[in-house]
């Protein structure tokens, strides 16, 4: 004759009951901001020697594109001047000199919007105002940044629809150069640090890269 | 970086707690403007109607070689060469603003006018760099692989392309803070032939906080946060410097009211009473301006963010 077990009783505690403290009381603190540093507005510039081999994002596909560099709207560096419009209260960027000291280096200043895309953004953060792009993403309380793939595809565009020109074959030979260079001295010291073949892989992919660049230049 | 707080008690600050016997800074970028032959002081702008400074450039000291004269025949006339950068020089102030109560309570010198002195000094150096730091990535054009530490390969790179270029040393190497130890690390670790054995590179390798890095294969080596990124944030710009790559110069603000203003170095600092708010504010205001003057005298180096 089997024993009869009988099941030990399920109790549900009341919600008071069912930890043995309590939490009481919640001060609300400030939303957190960006912790990244702040910087100032900026116009992008092209020059027709800066070109790059980059991938979207470490996707590993790498595409030769134009390397801009930032024109910062910043009294006091490269000849930018600052005002308030006594008329509006904003601040006013005089631009003129600067511009010309820039074009004259062969530079071209793009305006706010290029492309569709108004590619500086101010973001609130610890300290003051970040300037940053659409594609990059400051995260509350974190010093560090995302990122999200759209930047080489606006370049691209950029190109494709002339508001850009295509790079010089001497630039690409000279890119190809410059990284065939750092790809030796990588080369050179795997054998002691096998950390660097990432490097190395990253290398070959960009030259890879400035080569089909330059076979669509010839084609 | 870190919270601040304006100077009023009611801001938390001090509405309730007791303060410990001591305070300590926040964390801050401490990079200094060096004094290396990079800069090229074009003076200031006190009294010369403009404010705007021109930095000349003089094709002389052998810039230009002598040419075969044949005999008899008269020698041509050689033009010197000539280049400029204009500097235009801006505003820049800093203000601290402390409450009656916020400085009656204060036993540790908070707000004490000397010690604002000093931050307001710190301030302006700061100020600086940072429009230094500004010019980094419109140097040349750019080596590294976006995406990629910097390294020393990178570093041998660039240094070459400076000597190609015909650069005067030392030279100078501001890099973001992420590049100059990613270098580090890249030393460290496999680094081989004649920069292993060197004693240089252990102690640039040792190195750790603070701007200066030391000098490292005659390149002086300062680090900063503040330099610009690149490629939409994939990466950070770094940039070798030689003689004459930069011009600053700047003006110092007039003293019109002895009584409530002082000079820190080129820093005209001020005190405003506001007797109905039983505030005091004290303002720091400096001028200064920094532009490339030589695009051949830089090289940016491009390397992955942090």
């Amino acid at each position: 004759m089997s024993k009869q077990v009988k099941p030990t009783p399920v109790t549900t505690p009341a919600p008071a009951d069912a930890e043995p403290y309590e939490i009481l009381g919640r001060v609300a603190a400030p939303a957190a901001l960006p912790r990244i540093q702040t910087s100032p507005p900026y116009l992008y510039m092209f020059h027709p020697e800066r070109w790059t081999a980059m991938d979207d994002c470490d996707d590993g596909s790498f595409h030769v594109v134009p390397q801009l560099a930032k024109l910062p709207l910043l009294g006091g560096v490269s000849r930018v001047e600052s005002r308030r419009d006594p008329q509006t209260g904003r601040v006013q960027y005089v631009m003129d000199n600067s511009r010309y000291i820039k074009e004259r280096r062969g530079y071209i200043v793009l305006d706010p919007t290029v492309g569709g895309v108004r590619y500086c953004v101010p973001v609130s953060v610890e300290g003051g105002t970040a300037h940053v792009t659409p594609w990059e993403h400051p995260a509350p309380g974190s010093a560090l940044v995302g990122r999200t793939r759209g930047y080489v595809a606006w370049l691209q565009s950029l190109v494709a629809d002339g508001i850009l020109p295509p790079p010089a074959a001497v630039v690409l030979d000279k890119l190809e150069q410059d990284q065939a260079s750092i790809l030796s001295g990588l080369v050179d010291r795997v054998d002691r640090n096998p950390s660097l073949r990432g490097q190395i892989k990253r290398t070959e992919a960009a030259i890879e890269a400035i080569r089909a660049a330059r076979m669509k230049g010839a084609a | 970086m870190g919270e601040t707080y304006a100077s009023l008690l009611s801001d938390g600050h001090r509405l309730s707690q007791v303060m410990a016997a001591q305070w300590q800074y926040l964390l801050n970028d401490p990079f200094r403007l060096p004094a290396h032959p990079a800069f090229v002081y074009g003076g200031r702008v006190n009294m010369r109607e403009s404010n705007v400074v021109r930095v000349r450039r003089l094709g002389l000291n052998g810039r230009d070689r002598m040419q075969p004269r044949a005999d008899g025949a008269a020698a041509g006339v050689t033009d010197i060469a000539r280049g400029y950068a204009d500097v235009t020089v801006s505003a820049f102030a800093l203000a601290r603003k402390a409450t009656d109560l916020a400085k009656l309570t204060d036993g540790l010198g908070e707000f004490d006018a000397a010690l604002l002195a000093e931050d307001f000094f710190a301030s302006y150096e700061g100020a600086l760099v940072d429009l230094v730091a500004n010019l980094l990535d419109t140097f040349g054009t750019p080596i590294g692989t976006s995406g990629s530490n910097m390294s020393l390969a990178t570093f041998l790179a660039g240094k070459q392309v400076m000597e190609v270029a015909n650069n005067r040393g030392p030279l100078l190497f501001i890099g973001h803070t992420q590049a100059v130890t990613d270098l580090q690390n890249d030393i460290a670790t496999a680094s081989a032939g004649a920069i292993q054995w060197q004693a240089q590179s252990g102690e640039f390798v040792s190195r750790a906080g603070g701007a200066y890095k030391g000098s490292f294969l005659e390149t002086e080596i300062y680090q900063t946060s503040r330099s610009p990124s690149m490629n939409a944030g994939a990466d950070v710009a770094s940039a070798f410097l030689g003689a004459g790559a930069i011009a600053w110069a700047d003006g110092v603000s007039p003293l019109d009211f002895p009584s409530d203003q002082v000079y820190v170095g080129p820093v005209l600092m001020e005190r405003n009473r506001d007797s109905l708010g039983a505030e005091t504010t004290y303002v720091g205001h400096a001028n200064m301006g920094v532009v490339e003057l030589d695009d051949a005298a830089g090289l940016t180096i491009q390397s992955d963010a942090p």
